[in-house]
Protein backbone atom coordinates (compact mmCIF):
# COMPACT_ATOMS: atom_id res chain seq x y z
CA UNK A 1 0.00 0.00 0.00
CA UNK A 2 1.35 3.39 -0.98
CA UNK A 3 1.79 6.21 1.57
CA UNK A 4 1.75 8.91 -1.04
CA UNK A 5 -0.96 11.53 -0.43
CA UNK A 6 -2.15 13.19 -3.58
CA UNK A 7 -3.43 16.75 -3.77
CA UNK A 8 -6.08 18.29 -6.04
CA UNK A 9 -3.58 19.26 -8.72
CA UNK A 10 -2.23 15.71 -8.81
CA UNK A 11 -5.76 14.35 -9.15
CA UNK A 12 -6.63 16.80 -11.91
CA UNK A 13 -3.78 15.34 -13.94
CA UNK A 14 -4.84 11.80 -13.18
CA UNK A 15 -8.59 12.13 -13.63
CA UNK A 16 -8.42 11.50 -17.39
CA UNK A 17 -6.85 8.08 -16.91
CA UNK A 18 -8.90 7.52 -13.75
CA UNK A 19 -12.19 7.77 -15.60
CA UNK A 20 -10.86 5.73 -18.51
CA UNK A 21 -9.76 2.93 -16.20
CA UNK A 22 -6.15 3.29 -17.30
CA UNK A 23 -4.56 3.82 -13.90
CA UNK A 24 -2.64 1.12 -12.12
CA UNK A 25 -4.31 -0.33 -9.06
CA UNK A 26 -1.89 1.58 -6.83
CA UNK A 27 -2.46 4.91 -8.48
CA UNK A 28 -6.23 4.40 -8.47
CA UNK A 29 -6.16 3.70 -4.77
CA UNK A 30 -4.23 6.91 -4.17
CA UNK A 31 -6.81 8.93 -6.10
CA UNK A 32 -9.64 7.22 -4.23
CA UNK A 33 -7.97 8.05 -0.97
CA UNK A 34 -7.76 11.76 -1.86
CA UNK A 35 -11.30 11.91 -3.20
CA UNK A 36 -12.61 10.43 0.02
CA UNK A 37 -11.20 13.42 1.90
CA UNK A 38 -11.74 16.24 -0.66
CA UNK A 39 -15.18 17.77 -1.35
CA UNK A 40 -13.95 19.49 -4.52
CA UNK A 41 -12.64 16.28 -6.08
CA UNK A 42 -15.68 14.35 -4.81
CA UNK A 43 -17.81 16.82 -6.74
CA UNK A 44 -15.80 16.25 -9.91
CA UNK A 45 -16.13 12.48 -9.67
CA UNK A 46 -19.84 12.71 -8.84
CA UNK A 47 -20.56 15.13 -11.69
CA UNK A 48 -18.57 13.13 -14.24
CA UNK A 49 -20.40 9.97 -13.30
CA UNK A 50 -23.76 11.74 -13.54
CA UNK A 51 -22.90 13.22 -16.97
CA UNK A 52 -22.05 9.76 -18.23
CA UNK A 53 -25.26 8.28 -16.82
CA UNK A 54 -27.39 11.05 -18.33
CA UNK A 55 -25.63 10.82 -21.68
CA UNK A 56 -26.31 7.10 -21.94
CA UNK A 57 -30.03 7.58 -21.39
CA UNK A 58 -30.64 10.70 -23.45
CA UNK A 59 -33.94 10.42 -25.36
CA UNK A 60 -34.11 10.96 -29.08
CA UNK A 61 -35.13 14.38 -30.28
CA UNK A 62 -37.47 15.08 -33.17
CA UNK A 63 -36.99 17.59 -35.96
CA UNK A 64 -39.11 20.71 -35.74
CA UNK A 65 -40.78 19.84 -39.05
CA UNK A 66 -41.44 16.90 -41.32
CA UNK A 67 -38.33 16.46 -43.46
CA UNK A 68 -39.82 13.83 -45.74
CA UNK A 69 -40.95 16.21 -48.50
CA UNK A 70 -37.43 17.48 -49.04
CA UNK A 71 -36.02 13.98 -48.97
CA UNK A 72 -38.62 12.65 -51.37
CA UNK A 73 -37.96 15.38 -53.91
CA UNK A 74 -34.26 14.56 -53.86
CA UNK A 75 -34.63 10.82 -54.25
CA UNK A 76 -37.04 11.31 -57.15
CA UNK A 77 -34.25 12.94 -59.09
CA UNK A 78 -32.20 10.49 -61.11
CA UNK A 79 -29.43 9.12 -58.97
CA UNK A 80 -26.34 7.76 -60.59
CA UNK A 81 -25.08 4.94 -58.44
CA UNK A 82 -21.32 4.62 -58.38
CA UNK A 83 -21.51 1.09 -57.09
CA UNK A 84 -22.94 -1.82 -59.01
CA UNK A 85 -26.20 -3.17 -57.70
CA UNK A 86 -26.01 -6.48 -55.93
CA UNK A 87 -28.68 -8.08 -58.09
CA UNK A 88 -28.72 -7.01 -61.67
CA UNK A 89 -30.95 -8.39 -64.39
CA UNK A 90 -29.20 -8.56 -67.77
CA UNK A 91 -30.42 -5.96 -70.24
CA UNK A 92 -32.57 -7.57 -72.86
CA UNK A 93 -30.88 -7.46 -76.25
CA UNK A 94 -34.24 -6.84 -77.78
CA UNK A 95 -34.75 -3.80 -75.55
CA UNK A 96 -31.34 -2.49 -76.53
CA UNK A 97 -32.12 -3.09 -80.18
CA UNK A 98 -35.39 -1.24 -79.94
CA UNK A 99 -33.63 1.59 -78.17
CA UNK A 100 -31.13 1.82 -81.01
CA UNK A 101 -34.00 1.85 -83.49
CA UNK A 102 -35.59 4.71 -81.62
CA UNK A 103 -32.39 6.65 -81.96
CA UNK A 104 -32.39 5.98 -85.68
CA UNK A 105 -35.95 7.31 -85.89
CA UNK A 106 -34.95 10.48 -84.07
CA UNK A 107 -31.83 11.04 -86.06
CA UNK A 108 -33.51 10.44 -89.42
CA UNK A 109 -36.29 12.87 -88.58
CA UNK A 110 -33.83 15.50 -87.54
CA UNK A 111 -31.80 14.90 -90.69
CA UNK A 112 -34.86 15.25 -92.89
CA UNK A 113 -35.89 18.44 -91.17
CA UNK A 114 -32.46 19.88 -91.64
CA UNK A 115 -32.12 18.96 -95.31
CA UNK A 116 -35.66 19.33 -96.67
CA UNK A 117 -36.42 21.83 -99.44
CA UNK A 118 -38.94 24.67 -99.37
CA UNK A 119 -42.56 23.60 -99.17
CA UNK A 120 -44.50 25.02 -102.19
CA UNK A 121 -46.93 27.79 -101.29
CA UNK A 122 -49.78 26.35 -103.30
CA UNK A 123 -49.76 22.60 -102.97
CA UNK A 124 -52.43 20.94 -105.08
CA UNK A 125 -53.61 18.72 -102.27
CA UNK A 126 -53.48 18.99 -98.54
CA UNK A 127 -54.70 16.58 -95.99
CA UNK A 128 -56.64 18.41 -93.37
CA UNK A 129 -57.37 16.89 -90.02
CA UNK A 130 -59.94 18.49 -87.86
CA UNK A 131 -58.69 18.87 -84.33
CA UNK A 132 -60.57 16.77 -81.89
CA UNK A 133 -60.62 16.51 -78.16
CA UNK A 134 -59.21 13.31 -76.78
CA UNK A 135 -59.62 12.58 -73.08
CA UNK A 136 -56.29 12.47 -71.34
CA UNK A 137 -55.53 10.78 -68.03
CA UNK A 138 -53.61 12.91 -65.57
CA UNK A 139 -50.31 11.22 -64.67
CA UNK A 140 -49.97 9.88 -61.15
CA UNK A 141 -48.06 12.23 -58.90
CA UNK A 142 -45.56 9.60 -57.90
CA UNK A 143 -44.91 8.26 -61.36
CA UNK A 144 -42.74 9.90 -63.96
CA UNK A 145 -44.48 11.29 -66.98
CA UNK A 146 -43.33 9.24 -69.88
CA UNK A 147 -45.35 10.68 -72.66
CA UNK A 148 -45.62 13.40 -75.16
CA UNK A 149 -48.58 11.66 -76.75
CA UNK A 150 -51.70 13.55 -75.79
CA UNK A 151 -54.17 10.78 -76.25
CA UNK A 152 -52.48 8.16 -74.11
CA UNK A 153 -55.06 7.20 -71.58
CA UNK A 154 -55.94 4.29 -69.44
CA UNK A 155 -59.14 4.00 -71.38
CA UNK A 156 -59.16 3.47 -75.10
CA UNK A 157 -59.73 6.59 -77.12
CA UNK A 158 -63.10 6.42 -78.85
CA UNK A 159 -61.77 6.17 -82.37
CA UNK A 160 -65.11 5.21 -83.81
CA UNK A 161 -66.67 8.35 -82.42
CA UNK A 162 -64.11 10.61 -84.08
CA UNK A 163 -65.97 13.16 -86.11
CA UNK A 164 -64.72 13.61 -89.64
CA UNK A 165 -61.24 12.31 -89.00
CA UNK A 166 -60.31 9.82 -91.67
CA UNK A 167 -56.77 9.08 -92.69
CA UNK A 168 -57.57 9.10 -96.38
CA UNK A 169 -59.65 12.27 -96.39
CA UNK A 170 -58.39 14.82 -98.83
CA UNK A 171 -59.82 18.26 -98.96
CA UNK A 172 -58.92 21.25 -101.02
CA UNK A 173 -57.94 24.12 -98.86
CA UNK A 174 -57.13 27.68 -99.63
CA UNK A 175 -53.47 28.18 -100.33
CA UNK A 176 -51.36 29.25 -97.42
CA UNK A 177 -54.11 28.30 -95.02
CA UNK A 178 -52.47 27.94 -91.74
CA UNK A 179 -52.40 24.45 -90.42
CA UNK A 180 -50.28 25.31 -87.49
CA UNK A 181 -51.75 24.93 -84.09
CA UNK A 182 -50.01 25.03 -80.84
CA UNK A 183 -51.30 21.58 -79.96
CA UNK A 184 -50.71 18.81 -82.51
CA UNK A 185 -53.83 16.87 -83.40
CA UNK A 186 -53.42 13.09 -83.25
CA UNK A 187 -52.96 11.38 -86.57
CA UNK A 188 -54.83 8.32 -87.72
CA UNK A 189 -51.91 6.08 -86.72
CA UNK A 190 -51.85 7.58 -83.25
CA UNK A 191 -55.55 7.07 -82.89
CA UNK A 192 -55.30 3.47 -84.03
CA UNK A 193 -52.44 2.62 -81.68
CA UNK A 194 -53.58 4.76 -78.77
CA UNK A 195 -55.49 2.05 -76.91
CA UNK A 196 -52.65 -0.45 -77.00
CA UNK A 197 -50.03 2.17 -76.10
CA UNK A 198 -52.14 3.33 -73.17
CA UNK A 199 -52.64 -0.21 -71.94
CA UNK A 200 -48.95 -1.07 -72.24
CA UNK A 201 -47.87 2.11 -70.49
CA UNK A 202 -50.24 1.29 -67.68
CA UNK A 203 -48.57 -2.11 -67.45
CA UNK A 204 -45.16 -0.45 -67.32
CA UNK A 205 -46.30 1.78 -64.49
CA UNK A 206 -47.64 -1.18 -62.54
CA UNK A 207 -44.50 -3.26 -63.09
CA UNK A 208 -42.03 -0.50 -62.51
CA UNK A 209 -41.03 -1.65 -59.08
CA UNK A 210 -40.67 -5.25 -60.25
CA UNK A 211 -38.13 -4.46 -62.92
CA UNK A 212 -34.48 -3.64 -62.66
CA UNK A 213 -34.33 0.13 -62.14
CA UNK A 214 -31.60 0.56 -64.72
CA UNK A 215 -33.72 -1.23 -67.31
CA UNK A 216 -36.66 0.96 -66.40
CA UNK A 217 -34.53 4.06 -66.81
CA UNK A 218 -33.26 2.96 -70.22
CA UNK A 219 -36.79 2.16 -71.34
CA UNK A 220 -38.14 5.47 -70.13
CA UNK A 221 -35.29 7.40 -71.71
CA UNK A 222 -35.93 5.69 -75.02
CA UNK A 223 -39.65 6.24 -74.80
CA UNK A 224 -38.86 9.92 -74.44
CA UNK A 225 -36.69 9.72 -77.54
CA UNK A 226 -39.48 8.04 -79.47
CA UNK A 227 -41.99 10.61 -78.27
CA UNK A 228 -39.61 13.33 -79.35
CA UNK A 229 -39.34 11.71 -82.79
CA UNK A 230 -43.13 11.53 -82.96
CA UNK A 231 -43.51 15.19 -82.11
CA UNK A 232 -40.82 16.23 -84.55
CA UNK A 233 -42.46 14.22 -87.32
CA UNK A 234 -45.84 15.70 -86.48
CA UNK A 235 -44.44 19.22 -86.42
CA UNK A 236 -42.90 18.63 -89.83
CA UNK A 237 -46.15 17.11 -91.09
CA UNK A 238 -48.04 20.22 -90.11
CA UNK A 239 -45.91 22.12 -92.60
CA UNK A 240 -45.88 19.38 -95.22
CA UNK A 241 -48.84 17.11 -94.63
CA UNK A 242 -48.44 15.33 -97.96
CA UNK A 243 -45.00 14.01 -97.14
CA UNK A 244 -44.98 10.25 -97.45
CA UNK A 245 -41.60 10.10 -95.75
CA UNK A 246 -42.81 11.93 -92.67
CA UNK A 247 -45.91 9.83 -92.44
CA UNK A 248 -43.77 6.71 -92.61
CA UNK A 249 -41.45 8.10 -89.96
CA UNK A 250 -44.37 8.83 -87.70
CA UNK A 251 -45.90 5.40 -88.20
CA UNK A 252 -42.52 3.79 -87.66
CA UNK A 253 -41.92 5.66 -84.42
CA UNK A 254 -45.32 4.70 -83.09
CA UNK A 255 -44.77 1.07 -84.03
CA UNK A 256 -41.39 1.13 -82.30
CA UNK A 257 -43.03 2.53 -79.20
CA UNK A 258 -45.57 -0.28 -79.20
CA UNK A 259 -42.87 -2.91 -79.71
CA UNK A 260 -40.74 -1.48 -76.92
CA UNK A 261 -43.66 -1.42 -74.52
CA UNK A 262 -44.67 -4.95 -75.47
CA UNK A 263 -41.16 -6.18 -74.84
CA UNK A 264 -41.03 -4.47 -71.44
CA UNK A 265 -44.38 -5.94 -70.48
CA UNK A 266 -42.92 -9.40 -71.03
CA UNK A 267 -39.64 -8.84 -69.20
CA UNK A 268 -39.15 -11.07 -66.15
CA UNK A 269 -39.37 -9.45 -62.73
CA UNK A 270 -36.26 -9.04 -60.66
CA UNK A 271 -35.90 -11.67 -57.94
CA UNK B 1 -21.22 0.26 -29.24
CA UNK B 2 -24.69 0.73 -27.81
CA UNK B 3 -27.38 -0.69 -30.05
CA UNK B 4 -31.11 -0.42 -30.02
CA UNK B 5 -32.07 -3.62 -31.78
CA UNK B 6 -34.30 -4.75 -28.95
CA UNK B 7 -36.30 -1.51 -29.02
CA UNK B 8 -36.81 -1.25 -32.78
CA UNK B 9 -39.75 -2.97 -34.46
CA UNK B 10 -39.01 -5.46 -37.19
CA UNK B 11 -38.48 -3.39 -40.31
CA UNK B 12 -36.85 -6.06 -42.43
CA UNK B 13 -39.77 -6.30 -44.85
CA UNK B 14 -39.73 -2.58 -45.50
CA UNK B 15 -35.96 -2.67 -45.89
CA UNK B 16 -36.29 -5.26 -48.65
CA UNK B 17 -39.05 -3.30 -50.36
CA UNK B 18 -37.21 -0.02 -50.11
CA UNK B 19 -34.04 -1.60 -51.48
CA UNK B 20 -36.09 -2.62 -54.51
CA UNK B 21 -37.21 0.95 -55.05
CA UNK B 22 -40.45 1.10 -53.07
CA UNK B 23 -40.64 4.69 -51.88
CA UNK B 24 -43.59 4.10 -49.59
CA UNK B 25 -41.63 1.45 -47.75
CA UNK B 26 -38.68 3.82 -47.59
CA UNK B 27 -40.91 6.49 -46.11
CA UNK B 28 -42.01 4.05 -43.42
CA UNK B 29 -38.37 3.39 -42.58
CA UNK B 30 -37.79 7.12 -42.47
CA UNK B 31 -40.65 7.70 -40.04
CA UNK B 32 -39.48 4.86 -37.85
CA UNK B 33 -35.87 6.00 -37.57
CA UNK B 34 -35.82 9.74 -38.26
CA UNK B 35 -35.62 10.85 -34.65
CA UNK B 36 -32.61 8.65 -34.01
CA UNK B 37 -30.84 10.03 -37.06
CA UNK B 38 -31.79 13.60 -36.23
CA UNK B 39 -30.56 13.21 -32.67
CA UNK B 40 -27.13 12.03 -33.78
CA UNK B 41 -26.80 14.71 -36.44
CA UNK B 42 -27.95 17.55 -34.19
CA UNK B 43 -25.81 16.56 -31.24
CA UNK B 44 -22.72 16.04 -33.35
CA UNK B 45 -23.00 19.34 -35.20
CA UNK B 46 -24.46 21.31 -32.31
CA UNK B 47 -27.27 22.89 -34.30
CA UNK B 48 -30.84 21.84 -34.92
CA UNK B 49 -30.91 23.64 -38.27
CA UNK B 50 -27.77 21.91 -39.43
CA UNK B 51 -29.08 18.71 -37.92
CA UNK B 52 -32.14 18.86 -40.17
CA UNK B 53 -29.96 19.39 -43.24
CA UNK B 54 -27.73 16.48 -42.33
CA UNK B 55 -30.72 14.29 -41.57
CA UNK B 56 -31.99 14.80 -45.11
CA UNK B 57 -28.51 14.07 -46.47
CA UNK B 58 -28.43 10.85 -44.48
CA UNK B 59 -31.72 9.60 -45.88
CA UNK B 60 -30.80 10.47 -49.44
CA UNK B 61 -27.54 8.56 -48.99
CA UNK B 62 -29.40 5.64 -47.44
CA UNK B 63 -31.73 5.54 -50.45
CA UNK B 64 -28.72 5.42 -52.77
CA UNK B 65 -26.88 2.75 -50.83
CA UNK B 66 -29.74 0.61 -49.60
CA UNK B 67 -29.39 -1.90 -52.45
CA UNK B 68 -25.89 -2.60 -51.13
CA UNK B 69 -27.14 -3.35 -47.62
CA UNK B 70 -26.57 -7.06 -47.19
CA UNK B 71 -28.79 -7.55 -44.16
CA UNK B 72 -26.09 -9.26 -42.13
CA UNK B 73 -26.63 -6.64 -39.43
CA UNK B 74 -29.71 -4.83 -38.26
CA UNK B 75 -30.79 -2.03 -40.54
CA UNK B 76 -30.72 0.34 -37.54
CA UNK B 77 -27.06 -0.50 -36.93
CA UNK B 78 -26.16 0.15 -40.55
CA UNK B 79 -28.21 3.35 -40.57
CA UNK B 80 -26.46 4.48 -37.41
CA UNK B 81 -23.08 4.04 -39.04
CA UNK B 82 -24.11 5.91 -42.19
CA UNK B 83 -25.39 8.75 -40.02
CA UNK B 84 -22.20 9.02 -38.02
CA UNK B 85 -20.08 8.94 -41.17
CA UNK B 86 -22.05 11.73 -42.76
CA UNK B 87 -21.89 13.85 -39.60
CA UNK B 88 -18.13 13.31 -39.41
CA UNK B 89 -17.67 14.12 -43.08
CA UNK B 90 -19.67 17.29 -42.68
CA UNK B 91 -17.46 18.41 -39.85
CA UNK B 92 -14.32 17.65 -41.84
CA UNK B 93 -15.68 19.67 -44.73
CA UNK B 94 -16.48 22.56 -42.43
CA UNK B 95 -13.05 22.41 -40.86
CA UNK B 96 -11.46 22.33 -44.30
CA UNK B 97 -13.45 25.28 -45.47
CA UNK B 98 -12.47 27.26 -42.44
CA UNK B 99 -8.84 26.14 -42.91
CA UNK B 100 -8.72 24.58 -39.47
CA UNK B 101 -6.94 21.48 -38.30
CA UNK B 102 -9.23 18.46 -37.95
CA UNK B 103 -7.66 17.57 -34.61
CA UNK B 104 -9.18 20.78 -33.27
CA UNK B 105 -6.01 22.30 -31.83
CA UNK B 106 -7.24 25.66 -33.08
CA UNK B 107 -10.29 25.45 -30.82
CA UNK B 108 -8.12 26.06 -27.80
CA UNK B 109 -8.61 29.78 -28.09
CA UNK B 110 -12.42 29.63 -28.24
CA UNK B 111 -14.60 30.45 -25.31
CA UNK B 112 -17.27 27.87 -25.98
CA UNK B 113 -19.04 28.29 -22.68
CA UNK B 114 -19.96 31.82 -23.63
CA UNK B 115 -21.71 30.51 -26.72
CA UNK B 116 -24.17 28.42 -24.79
CA UNK B 117 -27.63 29.85 -25.11
CA UNK B 118 -29.00 27.82 -22.23
CA UNK B 119 -27.57 27.50 -18.77
CA UNK B 120 -29.74 24.94 -17.11
CA UNK B 121 -29.88 24.49 -13.39
CA UNK B 122 -27.83 21.66 -12.06
CA UNK B 123 -30.52 20.41 -9.75
CA UNK B 124 -32.85 19.73 -12.67
CA UNK B 125 -32.37 17.05 -15.26
CA UNK B 126 -29.26 17.95 -17.16
CA UNK B 127 -29.95 19.51 -20.54
CA UNK B 128 -26.88 17.99 -22.08
CA UNK B 129 -28.12 18.49 -25.64
CA UNK B 130 -28.37 22.23 -25.10
CA UNK B 131 -25.02 22.35 -23.33
CA UNK B 132 -23.42 20.45 -26.22
CA UNK B 133 -24.04 23.40 -28.50
CA UNK B 134 -21.49 25.41 -26.56
CA UNK B 135 -18.70 22.89 -26.85
CA UNK B 136 -15.88 23.09 -29.36
CA UNK B 137 -16.72 20.97 -32.36
CA UNK B 138 -14.05 18.32 -31.81
CA UNK B 139 -14.80 17.81 -28.13
CA UNK B 140 -18.52 17.72 -28.83
CA UNK B 141 -18.07 15.14 -31.54
CA UNK B 142 -16.02 12.82 -29.31
CA UNK B 143 -18.44 13.19 -26.40
CA UNK B 144 -21.41 12.33 -28.58
CA UNK B 145 -19.68 9.33 -30.10
CA UNK B 146 -18.35 7.97 -26.80
CA UNK B 147 -20.71 8.89 -23.98
CA UNK B 148 -23.97 9.12 -25.94
CA UNK B 149 -23.56 6.69 -28.82
CA UNK B 150 -21.28 4.24 -27.03
CA UNK B 151 -18.35 3.96 -29.41
CA UNK B 152 -15.00 2.89 -27.99
CA UNK B 153 -11.98 5.16 -28.27
CA UNK B 154 -10.33 2.84 -30.78
CA UNK B 155 -13.41 3.01 -33.00
CA UNK B 156 -13.57 6.78 -32.66
CA UNK B 157 -9.90 7.07 -33.50
CA UNK B 158 -10.50 5.06 -36.65
CA UNK B 159 -13.45 7.11 -37.72
CA UNK B 160 -11.97 10.49 -36.93
CA UNK B 161 -8.41 9.89 -38.01
CA UNK B 162 -6.98 10.57 -34.57
CA UNK B 163 -5.29 8.47 -31.91
CA UNK B 164 -7.13 6.72 -29.10
CA UNK B 165 -5.21 8.92 -26.71
CA UNK B 166 -6.39 11.99 -28.56
CA UNK B 167 -9.95 10.74 -28.31
CA UNK B 168 -9.59 10.28 -24.53
CA UNK B 169 -8.16 13.75 -24.13
CA UNK B 170 -10.99 15.33 -26.12
CA UNK B 171 -13.56 13.40 -24.12
CA UNK B 172 -12.11 14.53 -20.83
CA UNK B 173 -12.10 18.10 -22.07
CA UNK B 174 -15.72 17.79 -23.15
CA UNK B 175 -16.80 16.45 -19.78
CA UNK B 176 -14.99 19.23 -17.95
CA UNK B 177 -16.62 21.87 -20.14
CA UNK B 178 -20.03 20.29 -19.81
CA UNK B 179 -19.62 20.17 -16.06
CA UNK B 180 -18.79 23.85 -16.03
CA UNK B 181 -21.78 24.67 -18.24
CA UNK B 182 -24.19 22.56 -16.24
CA UNK B 183 -23.13 23.73 -12.80
CA UNK B 184 -23.15 27.47 -13.45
Amino acid sequence: MSNINLNCTDCDELFLDYFEGDLTATKRAQVDAHVAQCARCQGIVRDFEMIQREARTLPDIAPSRDLWTGIESRIQSPVVSIAPRRERAPMSRRVMGLAAAALVVVSSSVTWLATRGTVPENPPVRVAEAPREVPAEAPKASEPVVTGFQSETAKPAPVQAAPSVKPSTVRMRAPNASLASNKAAPTASELALAPEIASLQNTLRQRRNQLDPETVKVVEDNLKLIDLAVEQAKAALRKDPASGFLNEQLDGALQKKVELLRTVALLPSRT
Amino acid sequence: MLTEESAVPDDSADVRLAAAGDRRAFERLYRLHVNRVFSICTRMCGSRVKGEELTQDVWVRVWEKLPQFRGDAQFSTWLHRVTVNIALTERKNEARSRKRMVDDESDEGETPLQKASVTPGYGDRMDITAALEGLPAGARQIFVLHDIEGYKHEEIADMCGITAGGSKAQLHRARLLLREALTR
